[in-house]
């Protein structure tokens, strides 16, 4: 066909126009002076953007860590009990009867935010993740210089 | 060959995305083959009430034949389900009681397959998440397809899912993203498989466009924060008050958010099918927002009216198929999506270029006999 579009290369000119305004807003309003630097912006917004299209694909190393740890385990199902032996389960009847259906309108506005605090948790730590992965590859190339360095001097010596 | 059909629902009034692939597969196959169609009583798929009578009938040229529903779904319990799946505790337990829970329970269905399942040479399973293709497919598994219409939601990521993505004997993919999501979680090499997507009619082009001051991009579907559509309408207002009104967003499909009141927003609520394909073929552009796919068919539609589309790019389903197509941009952030709105806008050209090779797209792939060709092709060989 002819004046065929390769979307694929629009979209890389898209993305850089998109990024560069991104960069500009960031960097003249953004109280960013290290954005200045169009390379350091684009690496920046690489590892955070990766980070946030992986988050729900990858296992993440924070939440393996912290699994089982229920101070920051978030618990937005209310178990609904009663610990007296007699009452306990008119009690219980009454809650399930009358106050949680009083109380839904409650209950499902929280679980709305409890489900975006969850995603922002797991964004969060994917970012953690990837920014973590990175410090951990720059240390390893900065102890392999460092060696190759040491090794150069005491040949040389 | 015989062959059965399990689905949710089932019915010319029953509109949802997999249960009106089902239906389509079903008639066509019904052409060469002896099918029926194994179904609950249901038409509501989130109270799962019994509203058709059980026992068998006929739909069309397929023969249904429909089970009750035990018990309607216990709303409260299974939004306190769905929060405990979300939060990645499920236990073996919470997850059966989730598949339990979501339904339809049809026990009647479930014991057909273990008396009769035999009897037929295929059964295909639509949709992996509900209850009859869940506990349905252990029961045949030697002659189970599943079409399993996989998204990426919190349930792909359940513990019990890597286990039965193991099971059938073949698998029915909706696009190549959704074959190799499943791929992904399956605890061993998946079965032999094809990917169909769906088919489509060639549109009318007679059909009159409608006439809308000034240029518009058109949501298609039900206006839900689950589709994406608190994030576009946030992204466009963006867009509309840097920029000025240069372009209306029609939303075109009943709504279950608020909508904000802007001139620029035009919420047309349920739109029968002639003003639908009007819209499209006067629409700039469709916009698709959704996050989870496992196909779009608003797209699909879209690129058969020549429109070309804007799709949320961090839902691999629709970026995979846009790059396919080469036809439309997607996006990532609000930046993003003014930027390729202004693309639209800005180069009307090309915009139709993008839009005719949408439409060649769906040409080669997705018209019935294409469709029905691999299908048929795979069913004879697994």
């Amino acid at each position: 066909m002819e004046n065929r579009i390769d979307v694929s290369q629009l979209m890389a000119d898209i993305r850089m126009r998109a990024n560069a305004e991104l960069r500009e807003r960031a960097f003249d309003r953004g109280n960013t002076p290290e954005f200045s630097d169009a390379e350091l912006f684009d690496l920046v917004e690489r590892v955070l953007r990766g980070a946030v299209d992986d988050a729900d694909r990858k296992v993440l190393l924070l939440s393996e860590i912290l699994a089982g740890n229920k101070d920051v385990t978030l618990e937005p199902s209310a178990r609904l009990t009663s610990h007296r032996p007699v009452v306990g389960p008119f009690i219980v009847f009454v809650k399930r009867r009358l106050l949680q259906p009083l109380t839904q309108w409650l209950y499902e506005y929280s679980m709305d935010n409890f489900r975006r605090q969850a995603q922002i948790n797991r964004i969060l730590f994917a970012t953690v993740q990837a920014l973590a992965i990175e410090t951990a590859r720059l240390r390893l190339e900065l102890d392999a210089a460092h060696d190759s360095a040491s090794k150069r001097g005491s040949g040389a010596a | 060959m015989k062959l059965a059909c399990v689905v949710q629902r089932y019915g010319l009034e029953v509109v949802g995305g997999s249960e009106s692939h089902c239906r389509s597969i079903a008639e066509r196959l019904a052409a060469h083959h002896d099918v029926t169609v194994l179904t609950s009583c249901a038409s509501d798929y989130l109270s799962w009430k019994n509203t058709y009578p059980a026992g068998a009938s006929a739909v069309g040229p397929v023969r249904v034949q429909r089970f009750a529903v035990e018990r309607p779904r216990n709303t409260h319990r299974f939004a306190e389900l769905n929060n405990i799946v979300a939060s990645g505790r499920a236990t073996a337990d919470d997850e059966a009681e989730w598949f339990r829970e979501n339904g339809p329970q049809v026990p009647g269905l479930l014991d057909h397959l273990r008396a009769h399942g035999r009897e037929y040479d295929r059964v295909l399973f639509w949709t992996y998440r509900y209850s009859p293709s869940y506990f349905g497919v252990p029961l045949v598994r030697d002659r189970a397809i599943l079409v399993p219409t996989a998204e990426e939601d919190p349930v792909i990521w359940l513990r019990s899912v890597p286990e039965f993505f193991t099971l059938p004997r073949g698998y029915v993919f909706l696009t190549p993203e959704e074959a190799d999501l499943v791929r992904s979680r399956a605890n061993a090499p998946l079965p032999p498989s094809c990917v169909i997507g769906t088919g489509l009619e060639t549109a009318e082009s007679v059909v009159a466009g409608v006439s809308r001051p000034g240029p518009f991009v058109l949501y298609l579907g039900r206006v839900d924060p689950n589709k994406g559509c608190e994030t576009l309408l946030r992204y466009f207002q963006q867009f509309v008050d840097r920029e000025g009104a240069r372009v209306q967003l029609v939303l075109a499909g009943p709504v279950f958010m608020p909508v904000p009141s802007h001139p620029a927003i035009v919420p047309l609520g349920f739109v029968d099918e002639a003003t639908r394909a009007a819209l499209l073929n006067s629409a700039l552009a469709l916009v698709v927002p959704s996050p989870y796919e496992s196909l779009c068919i608003a797209l699909l539609e879209g690129w058969n009216h020549s429109r070309p589309a804007l799709v949320n790019g961090r839902c691999r389903v629709l970026k995979g198929q846009v790059m396919r197509a080469n036809g439309g941009l997607f996006y990532g952030n609000a930046t993003e999506f003014a930027t390729a709105l202004r693309e639209l806008l800005d180069r009307p050209e090309m915009a139709t270029q993008i839009g005719r090779q949408g439409l060649e797209y769906v040409n080669q792939q997705y018209r019935w006999p294409t469709v029905m060709h691999t299908l048929e092709t795979f069913l004879a060989s697994s």
